[in-house]
This record gives C-alpha cells, sequence and structure tokens, in this order.
C-alpha cells in the first residue's frame, strides 16, 4: 500500500466516527449519516487524496458540511414534492414543518446507567433542536475545536455569521439544558 | 449566569458526552464504518474522473464526425480523398489532443473546485458562494 494511501487510511479511520455521530444529530437517521460519510470520504478520497495531509481535515469537514446541507435540501424538495415528511411535534403538541428542527430519537446507546441514558438523551435532543447552522457550528467549535475561521471555511460561510450561529446556539442550548454534567 | 460563563462551565461535559456517544458505538455501526472507508480508498485507485469517462466516447464523435466531413469533393465530382488524406490526420491528431486537454483540464477543475469556492469566500468574506450576504 502506498505511503500516501495508508496517511489517508490512517486519517479517515480517526475522524470517521466523530463524522457519524455530527451527522446522526444533524439527520436523526443512522442510514442516512452513514451514507453521507460515505459518501464525504469518497469524494475526498477522489478529489483530495494528492492534497498534503494537513488539508484533509478541513476539505473533509467542508465536504462532509455540503452533504449534510445536500441532504437537507433534498428532504425539502421531497417535503414539497409529496407532503410525507412526517410532521414533529413539539412538546406542546404543535406541528412543525421545520426541516432543521427534527426531533430525534436518541442516536447514541450507551449501554448502562439510566442517568448516563438520560444525559445523552438530553443533550442529543437539545442539539437536534437547534436550526442545522447553528448545530453543526456549535459541534464544529466545541467538539472538533475549530477555531472561527477553520469553521467558517468548513461550513462556507464568513466569519461573522459562524460566531453569530455560535452565541445563538449557545444561549439555545443553556436554556433548554441548564447546569449540565457529566457522570 | 451569562452564555459565555455557562459554556465555560458546561463545554467539557457536553464534549465528554459526545466522546462517548463514540465510544460506546455499536459494532455494527463500526463495521459499517470500516467498510465504507475501505470502499473510498479502493475507489480512489480506480479513479474514473468526468474526463476519463467522457474522452473515449466525445473522441470516437469526433473522429467519425471528421471522418464524414473530410470525405470532400471537388466541383467536378472528383474525389479529393488522397489530397485531404494529410490535412485529415493532422485535424484527427489535433482533435485527439484537443480532448485529451479538455479532459485534464475538467478532471483538474473539478479536483479544485472546493478550493475556488473558499477562495472566492476569502476575497468577499461577507459573501457566500452565491454572492449573497450571509447573515
Amino acid at each position: 500500500m502506498q505511503k500516501n494511501t495508508q496517511e489517508l487510511e490512517h486519517f479517515l479511520a480517526g475522524v470517521e466516527r466523530r463524522a457519524l455521530q455530527m451527522t446522526r444529530i444533524a439527520t436523526s437517521s443512522n442510514e442516512e449519516a452513514l451514507d453521507i460519510v460515505q459518501e464525504a470520504m469518497m469524494t475526498l478520497v477522489k478529489r483530495y487524496a494528492q492534497r498534503d495531509g494537513r488539508e484533509w481535515p478541513p476539505l473533509f469537514h467542508r465536504i462532509l458540511q455540503n452533504r449534510i446541507r445536500d441532504w437537507y435540501r433534498r428532504q425539502a424538495v421531497q417535503r414539497k414534492l409529496f407532503g410525507w415528511f412526517p410532521l414533529v411535534n413539539n412538546d406542546d403538541g404543535e406541528a412543525q414543518e421545520e426541516m432543521e428542527s427534527v426531533a430525534a430519537a436518541s442516536t447514541c446507546e450507551p449501554a448502562h446507567q439510566l442517568s448516563n441514558q438520560r444525559m445523552t438523551d438530553e443533550l442529543e435532543k437539545a442539539l437536534q433542536a437547534l436550526p442545522l447552522r447553528q448545530q453543526q457550528t456549535f459541534l464544529l467549535r466545541v467538539w472538533e475545536g475549530l477555531n472561527v475561521a477553520e469553521t467558517a471555511k468548513a461550513m462556507g460561510i464568513s466569519s461573522g455569521s459562524v460566531k453569530t450561529h455560535f452565541s445563538r446556539a449557545v444561549h439555545s442550548l443553556r436554556e433548554s439544558l441548564g447546569d449540565y454534567r457529566y457522570e | 449566569m451569562n452564555d459565555d460563563k455557562w459554556l465555560q462551565q458546561n463545554q467539557d461535559a457536553i464534549r465528554k458526552r459526545l466522546d462517548a456517544c463514540v465510544d460506546e458505538m455499536d459494532a455494527a455501526d463500526l463495521f459499517r464504518l470500516r467498510q465504507a472507508r475501505q470502499q473510498a480508498l479502493d475507489s480512489g485507485s480506480r479513479k474514473t474522473g468526468f474526463g476519463r469517462k467522457f474522452a473515449l466516447p466525445v473522441v470516437a464523435a469526433s473522429l467519425v464526425l471528421v471522418i464524414l466531413l473530410g470525405r470532400g469533393f471537388d466541383n467536378n465530382g472528383l474525389d479529393l480523398q488522397p489530397e485531404l488524406n494529410g490535412q485529415q490526420n493532422n485535424v484527427i491528431a489535433a482533435l485527439a489532443d484537443v480532448e485529451l486537454l479538455a479532459a485534464q483540464e475538467q478532471t483538474e477543475f473539478y479536483e479544485n473546485l472546493d478550493f475556488y469556492e473558499w477562495l472566492a469566500l476569502e476575497q468577499n468574506p461577507e459573501k457566500g458562494m452565491n454572492g449573497q450576504v450571509n447573515g
């Protein structure tokens, strides 16, 4: 196996699980998330395998964000054409058709303790309730550790937009989660 | 407590919870990720870019067209084929070169598309890729 392929494999192995989790949160579907992550990996390999390895992380994030956004757009088109997209109820029982506010079943099933499960469910529910850009900005900044400029490049938006989406996300999460603790 | 303070106090917990989700991912999903990764790496070694997919049919069509157009007759109905053969060969060779160059350019263009988009953004930070101001 050529050196570049080995490095690429190492990079993908390191990033794939987090990419899957981010995409699950965005789509609320394990199957869709797996497809999207696979597409992103294939695109990176086909187009950018020969680039310097330091470029792969921002490129991969950019590709993944594009794929997630494309998925959302397809969902919106399908909803408009076929009207079968399930209406999402918020806690008050009102129907919401906001594609970017899809309520979620938990997509993460840690084993074991009820409290851990509850904490995970709460966090995922709060994240999935965010509009897509706020959600992904928050995950890229806080979980992936990207700075403002890197996040802007990954999402294809301006630095100012990143700051706006991030601050709104933090505000919403603070209201949803309150004092969040990891046990 | 303001939002910044809340984030400072809670982001570690949030990060750890998300990490836990990843660490506890089930075997079936891990297997599928491994498969997806391998398929991606395999696809990279069997590159069929846009240019390569379409270059051969386009070149073939161009050759047919050149041959058909190249079979010329003078006004007296005499077949000028022998005189045109040399010119025709040059045209065919030139067309083949043009197709190859075009195919390479297309492949490189698509390969660099993301970079061009990022570059446009860097030069016009207040505008998105479609030229509209982001908010």
